[in-house]
């Protein structure tokens, strides 16, 4: 009997070594020394057009990053290396809404918002083609809502988050276009953007 | 009435050189350089664990994987399944599951020697990999909303296979017409569900992506 729940006690923490999270809430919005990993090609949904973005979304607001992004570090154990390694980070940030496009929202609600990267071991570690998400800063988003909690998320990652014309943003050293929030503009949704420029007073 | 014999199949040829050209060219940009620390070919066992194995992710998804196999000969994928926990397979490339929301259908991380994820934007691009993984996500909601979720996510695991075989999201074409929509190459290496973008995102393996293949490992 001892020998049983001896070898289930066993399982269990292995199971829980196996996926271990780390939480932490670091402040880094200081990027010039940091160096930039952009790992893990993801297939995603993806919105080719403004029409398919607003039938997706919840909520498409103007809002300013409150915060410094609390983030979760996920590990598990990998036989190649024989030991945990990374394998997903996210960081939640939150949001104070300053103009609603769509959705049931007001001016000065705040909401929590995840991407996908973190800091890791010195490296800023990203599965999102997104720059991260500084306080002060000021974007357009369209927003989804996880169905199994009520943090937001970008629709289509990159296709989700728009500049605010004039808006001054913190310096981003790590990106190609900072003023368009991505990390190379390839991954920027221009006609989509001249859409929402077209169709809504920012 | 001679030369028209001549011409007629002259364009003919023409026309056929042509297509062949433009349903078969790989972009150099559509596939990593470098192979895997170790290897010449890339031949291995997606070893599914259990994580990855749920009532909506089932076993005819992963073993569509296969459908890379006889397009190179150097290119060879097995599908395994972990019953349990101690199965191991040499030369296996893990397939996991989690919940990752609804941000993402699923990932590749390729790793440098010591187990650190690979900056795919500059090292991945021309380094050798020492080893990569595949998550799917199991969060059934994320895919619930495509026309056939099925098929949406076992195009998403064979796009993911496609990157553990160095393939990479295809740029836009540059004058290569003929396969493409909206110059976009009809790919499942194309990111989305099965038909975005007109019909460019595929749910099979296309001529381009096996053009990329061949360029890359081989005929």
């Amino acid at each position: 009997m001892m020998k049983k729940i001896t070898a289930i006690i066993t399982v269990l923490a292995a199971c829980a070594l196996l996926t271990a999270c780390n939480k932490s809430t670091e402040n880094f919005n200081d990027f010039d020394d940091i160096k930039l990993v952009r790992t893990g090609f993801a297939n995603r949904r993806v919105f080719e057009n403004l029409a398919a973005l607003e039938d997706y979304v919840d909520l498409a607001v103007v809002g300013k990053f409150t915060g410094d992004p609390e983030q979760e570090e996920r590990y598990r154990y990998n036989e190649f290396f024989g030991k945990d390694v990374l394998y997903f980070v996210t960081s939640t940030n939150t949001i104070e809404i300053e103009k609603v496009l769509i959705g049931d929202a007001e001016i000065g609600d705040t909401l929590q918002i995840v991407q996908d990267y973190g800091i890791v071991d010195g490296d800023l570690v990203t599965f999102s083609d997104l720059t991260p998400m500084q306080k002060g800063d000021e974007w357009l988003f369209f927003l989804k809502k996880e169905s199994d909690s009520d943090i937001y998320f970008c629709a289509g990652d990159s296709d989700g988050r728009f500049p605010v014309p004039n808006a001054e943003n913190e310096p981003m050293p790590l990106s190609d276009c900072p003023d368009l929030g991505v990390y190379d503009e390839q991954n920027f949704m221009w006609n989509t953007y001249n859409e929402i420029l077209e169709k809504y007073d920012i | 009435m001679k030369i028209k014999k001549r011409v007629i199949p002259m364009l003919a040829g023409v026309l056929t050189a042509v297509m062949l050209t433009s349903t078969a060219s790989a972009h150099p940009e559509d596939y990593w350089a470098g192979k895997y620390i170790g290897y010449e070919d890339a031949k291995f066992t997606l070893r599914i664990s259990r994580s990855a194995q749920t009532d909506f992710l089932t076993s005819d998804i992963y073993r569509s994987a296969r459908d890379w196999n006889g397009i190179s000969s150097n290119v060879r994928v097995n599908v395994s399944f972990v019953i349990n926990a101690r199965t191991t397979i040499d030369d296996g490339i893990n397939v996991y599951g989690d919940n990752l929301g609804e941000r993402l259908l699923g990932y590749t991380t390729p790793y440098d020697s010591n187990g650190k994820p690979l900056d795919t934007s500059i090292d991945g691009l021309i380094s050798d990999w020492a080893y990569a993984d595949i998550t799917m996500n199991t969060n059934s909601s994320v895919f619930s909303v495509a026309s056939d979720p099925k098929l949406a996510a076992q195009m998403t695991f064979v796009h993911e296979v496609g990157h553990v075989l160095k393939l990479t999201h295809p740029f836009i074409s540059r004058g290569l017409g003929g396969h493409t929509i909206d110059g976009k190459p009809v790919a499942i290496m194309n990111q989305g569900f099965p038909g975005d973008y007109g019909g460019a995102v595929s749910s099979t393996i296309t001529g381009h992506d096996k053009s990329c293949l061949k360029a890359k490992w081989g005929a």
